[in-house]
């Protein structure tokens, strides 16, 4: 089932000792790659990033999962906003213009409304989501972590390889 | 940053370029020759093909695309094609060629294979270009040519049946032949006769049914009895309109029974029809009796006065059907201009692309430059081959993009051979326009390319030249064909039969020279086709001598014999039918004529009784004015005296009344002068009392 898988995987990312920030860090690019609709270009290259830098490959995964489903809430707005930046705002004409005559960049498809306002969303929420995430694994980790590990569900989770995967791609 | 990952990263880039290395070339052939064989029906062969991603290479060798209408042939044969495209634009999706090379170019080359696709995959192409074909403009115009064609160009009937008509005559008893039974002109005659007799039948029973005599009988009374009717007083008139009723109610009887007969008249015109009609009809019969006996004596129907348009008109037709039929492929791919209003703002499943303004918008496909060379031979072509070079330029999928038209030339010169082909395809505007010149001088007769009739000799020598131009403008189509072949000789002998080389060298012995100009112009509502050659009038002569007249001879047996077994008849038949329609005509026109007259005179009889009462009635009223007009004037006069009366007695009144108001103003005087005189006096005394009263205090 999918949704035990996602949950499986937030708690052993929780239960591991894989540091806040890298787990905030990964959550902030699920954020932004889970807006953007699937094979345009900018979501390829922030997938490339992701595997790049120093974050954590789980978070942003799980991330981009639930950030794709909110995306489907907030494409309406998504596309007033990018209609409000494409269009109405007519001092930023020229620049989209512009990017809009260069090689490869009309292939992130940053002319779509949808796409334009759900980018905004992604890169307006990188800061919060980050900041948010981090403080509640710092208090999660405080305050409930030896208590879920306790739950008999969590001695199922240790055997499953996966949980070991994760500490040994982050270098535990 | 995760180094670590550049190790995968590196090994999926390695595995893209080793793919790419080993299957890109693979699959770009593959989707070269599945598109070629979409847009050409037919099989697409590519020997190799190799892409350099150095200096965006693409090297095409073997490139070889069969003819759909003849699989053993190709439509064109191509050794090598090379070029490379512009980097940067690819990033765009562009793709922009600054020179691109194709050598080795053939047509009509021979195959070892057939180059038929699969009947699989032919249906799914042909299901595809069908629903293209339903709509497309030039699909129209292709099929009016083809109609065209197929309504002007006669094909000249088979030697072989026209040999086996003249065996044929020599035994024919053209009386067993042509058996009357069998005769639609003489059993339609017989069945003509049944109708109008049943006709003339029915119409006489419809006359009958109108009782002409009775219906004069009672106008007769009717106008008796009008005319006894007497209008001598107000009461008479007033009975009139019952009285003339009867009147009434016979005329309109006899309009109708007028109206009836007129209207069978008609009837009788109408199905009886006149002579021409039943001669034209009886005409149709015997011209399709003939049809029938020349059918069974197997007798061809054939004018031999175009015999140029029926031999090369089919392959000068399909030439300019296929020239249609690319230059529709070339339009679907270099589409002209759209004269629409860009949409700023497109609507989307998802959002809404909005479009900005292109700077230097390039074409999705640009090729500026072909250099091309090829030569005019190959496997399976007779002749010397001629070779050619010539240049493309500025194909693209926008031609307004780039503003200007494609331009080809092509040109090739050995010896007495030349070649030169002009193209224009100017795409740039809302109406494209198509221009293809071709002017090919020195060919051999066997290059020629000589349609396939029997009628045609095997031409041992003879030099000759195409002048060809083609104009496409929308659907407008203007095409000349100018052919010329000089010092012409046929050749001698050869495997067929000897009776029909016989007749074959007989037609063409003494022509040395063939020249055709073929035109079509027009549009697809209009479309005009035109044919001439030298060789019409002598080979018509030829053939008429060798078949015609003997096939006149037979023609004109039969017919007469039809005539000889039809002509009593339809003399019989016309005369019935004359006599009968004129009988009945005569019979109606002189009965409607007769009623007619009779409600005429019903009609005056009315109006006369009418006016009759009319007068008397006039008169009446007249004396009964004259009375009322007395009558009133004495009431007026009465009425008069009365009013003076009545004014004197006012007038009187008012002066009494004036009289009384004057003596009531005298007495209302006097009484003021009375009360003023009093008022007088007491102001005198109360004056003299103070007076005194003072005189009292003060003394004097």
């Amino acid at each position: 089932m999918f949704w035990i898988k996602i949950v499986k995987k937030i708690i052993m990312i929780l239960q591991s000792e894989i540091s806040p920030s890298q787990i905030a860090a990964g959550a902030a690019f699920g954020a932004l790659i889970g807006l953007a609709p699937a094979g345009s270009l900018h979501s390829v290259l922030l997938i490339i990033l992701v595997f790049m830098l120093n974050v954590n490959i789980a978070s942003a995964f799980v991330f981009t999962g639930i950030f794709a489903l909110l995306g489907l809430l907030t494409d309406p707005f998504a596309d007033k906003v990018g209609y409000f930046l494409l269009v109405d705002i007519k001092a930023l004409v020229p620049v989209w213009a512009n990017l809009y005559n260069m090689p490869l960049v009309p292939f992130t498809r940053f002319y779509n409304t949808v796409v334009m306002g759900n980018l905004v969303f992604g890169i307006v929420l990188f800061a919060p989501v980050f900041m948010l995430v981090k403080r509640f694994i710092v208090f999660y980790r405080a305050n409930l972590r030896d208590k879920v590990a306790q739950w008999k569900i969590m001695k199922f989770f240790k055997i499953g390889s996966a949980f070991n995967v994760y500490d040994r791609m982050n270098g535990k | 940053m995760r180094w670590k990952f550049f190790i995968p990263t590196l090994v999926v880039v390695a595995i893209v370029a080793v793919f790419n290395i080993l299957f890109l070339d693979v699959m770009l052939k593959a989707a070269l020759v599945s598109t070629g064989e979409m847009v050409f029906g037919a099989k697409v062969e590519v020997k190799g093909f190799k892409t350099r991603f150095k200096d965006m290479s693409v090297g095409i060798s073997g490139l070889q695309i069969a003819s759909r209408k003849d699989p053993f042939k190709n439509l064109l044969d191509v050794d090598s094609i090379k070029f490379s495209a512009e980097p940067l634009p690819l990033l765009s999706k562009k793709v922009i060629i600054d020179q691109m090379s194709c050598d080795g170019i053939k047509w009509g080359t021979k195959r070892l294979t057939s180059g038929a696709l699969p009947p699989k995959k032919e249906k799914k192409y042909a299901k595809k270009a069908a629903k293209e074909k339903k709509n497309g403009m030039l699909a129209k115009l292709f099929s009016t040519i083809e109609a065209k064609s197929m309504k002007e160009i006669n094909a000249l009937p088979a030697m072989g049946e026209m040999r086996g008509i003249r065996e044929q005559l020599k035994t024919m008893d053209l009386k067993k032949a042509v058996d009357i039974a069998d005769l639609q002109s003489v059993q339609e005659i017989e069945k003509m006769k049944g109708e109008y007799a049943a006709k003339y039948d029915k119409y006489r029973e419809q006359v009958a049914a109108i009782d002409y005599s009775e219906k004069m009988k009672l106008a007769q009374n009717a106008l008796a009895d009008a005319s006894n009717i007497k209008v001598t007083s107000i009461q008479d008139a007033q009975n009139l309109k019952g009285n003339l009723e009867g009147l009434n109610k016979t005329k309109d009887e006899l309009d109708k029974s007028v109206a009836e007969l007129r209207s069978l008249q008609k009837q009788v015109l109408d199905d009886y029809g006149s002579e021409k009609d039943i001669l034209n009809r009886l005409n149709d019969l015997k011209d399709a009796d003939y049809k029938a006996v020349a059918d069974k004596l197997k007798i061809p129907t054939v004018s031999f006065e175009s015999v140029s348009r029926s031999l090369f008109g089919p392959v000068w037709v399909g030439r300019v059907n296929t020239a249609v039929h690319y230059i529709g492929l070339v339009r679907k791919y270099m589409p002209a201009k759209k004269n629409t209003q860009k949409e700023l703002v497109k609507q989307r499943i998802k959002g809404r692309d909005v479009v900005f303004p292109k700077e230097q918008n390039p074409p999705d496909l640009h090729i500026k430059k072909i250099s091309i060379s090829g030569t005019t031979g190959g496997a399976g072509k007779a002749g010397t081959p001629l070779d050619f070079t010539g240049t493309i330029i500025d194909i693209t999928s926008t031609p307004s993009l780039i503003g200007k038209p494609t331009r080809a030339e092509i040109t090739g010169r050995q010896g007495a051979k030349m070649l030169k082909i002009q193209a224009v395809l100017d795409h740039t505007r809302e109406i494209p326009v198509d221009t293809f010149n071709i002017n090919y001088e020195g060919l051999s007769a066997e290059e020629f390319g000589m349609p396939d009739s029997e009628y045609l000799p095997s031409f041992e020598k003879g030099r000759g030249s195409i002048t060809g131009n083609l104009t496409l403008m929308d659907d407008n189509i203007d095409s000349i064909l100018e052919l010329s072949i000089r010092n012409l000789s046929v050749r001698q002998g050869g495997n067929g039969d000897d009776e029909m080389q016989k007749i074959v060298a007989e037609l063409w012995s003494g022509i040395d020279r063939i020249s055709v100009n073929a035109k079509l112009t027009g549009t697809t509502d209009d479309l005009e086709m035109s044919f001439y050659s030298n060789i019409d009038r002598v080979l018509s002569a030829r053939l008429s001598k060798i078949y015609g007249k003997k096939l006149a001879e037979i023609q004109d047996k039969i017919k007469s014999e039809i005539n000889r077994l039809t002509n009593a008849r339809k003399n019989e038949l016309t005369g019935e039918v004359n006599a009968k329609r004129d009988e009945l005509k005569n019979q109606f026109e002189g009965k409607s004529k007769e009623l007619a007259s009779k409600a005429d005179e019903l009609e005056k009889m009315k109006q006369a009784k009418e006016n009759e009462g009319k007068a008397l009635v006039d008169a009446e009223k007249k004396k009964a004015e004259e009375e009322a007009r007395k009558a009133r004037e004495a009431v007026e006069a009465e009425k008069r005296k009365a009013q003076e009366a009545a004014e004197a007695e006012k007038r009187k009144a008012e002066e009494e009344k004036r009289k009384a108001q004057e003596a009531a103003e005298a007495e209302k005087r006097k009484a003021q002068a009375e009360a003023d005189a009093q008022k007088k006096k007491q102001e005198e005394e109360l004056k003299n009392k103070a007076s005194d009263k003072l005189k009292g205090l003060f003394g004097k």
